[in-house]
């Protein structure tokens, strides 16, 4: 399994050191919360201390596969590789991360709130829909809790209304 | 022109379709990860295969 295989590959960086830790986030996190859809790529946050570091693991996967614009293409997957810190919403995601098991690898995984407060951040028409989509299984005290502590101006809150008709 | 009763047929047709779509939603919903990624690989798989055909 393509997917399987690079989580695996991410796996093995983490245990040899060369990763800190590591998040699915975006499509395939989103997956894990509701149905299976077609996504291209994999998007894989990575905690990193600074650009450099991120550079070396950057490196570390690309030696593995090829590089396909901003992606790095493994076992014909492409996977979009992000430092955490690009959003506070990803960076507080993987403190709260759910742990998945695929095929013997445990991973990270985004909760739904999070992938719904960061679609709302993003805010590209693609990531609407999403919203609806992950709005059916989020936790509503945790998605409360949440812009609670992540939307400070409560620009996301106000997206969040417009976009469903109703308060978080 | 639809009659009342060819008009009650299809709107239990469409109830039953939506219903079946809603179950079957759940249920994908309910698939174990593993599942769902084997499902990714097969959808990216025949998208690459499309592609490849129209050049």
């Amino acid at each position: 399994m393509a997917i399987a295989d690079v989580l695996k590959v991410l796996h093995d960086l983490k245990q040899d050191g060369a990763v800190r830790d590591y998040m699915i986030f975006g499509s395939v996190a989103a997956m894990v919360h509701t149905r299976p859809f077609y996504t291209r790529d994999v998007d894989i946050g990575v905690t990193v201390a600074s650009d450099q570091e991120y550079l070396t693991v950057f490196g570390r996967l690309a030696a593995l596969g090829r590089v396909d614009g901003h992606a790095i293409v493994i076992n014909d997957t492409p996977v979009e590789l992000f430092p955490v810190d690009i959003s506070p919403i990803i960076r507080d995601a993987i403190d709260h991360a759910i742990r998945k098991r695929v095929e013997g690898v445990m991973v990270k995984v985004a909760p739904p709130e999070h992938l719904l407060l960061e679609a709302l951040r993003v805010n590209r028409s693609q990531d609407k829909g999403r919203v609806f989509m992950l709005d059916d299984v989020v936790d509503r005290d945790k998605l409360r809790a949440l812009f609670g502590r992540l939307d400070d101006d409560r620009t996301l809150r106000r997206r969040y209304e417009a976009l469903t008709g109703k308060a978080p | 022109m639809m009659t009342e009763r060819s008009g009650g047929v299809t709107k239990r047709l469409l109830e039953k379709l939506l219903n079946d779509q809603q179950r079957r939603a759940e249920r994908e919903r309910k698939l174990p990860f593993a599942e769902k990624l084997r499902i990714l690989d097969r959808l990216q798989q025949e998208r690459r295969s499309q592609e490849t055909e129209q050049g």
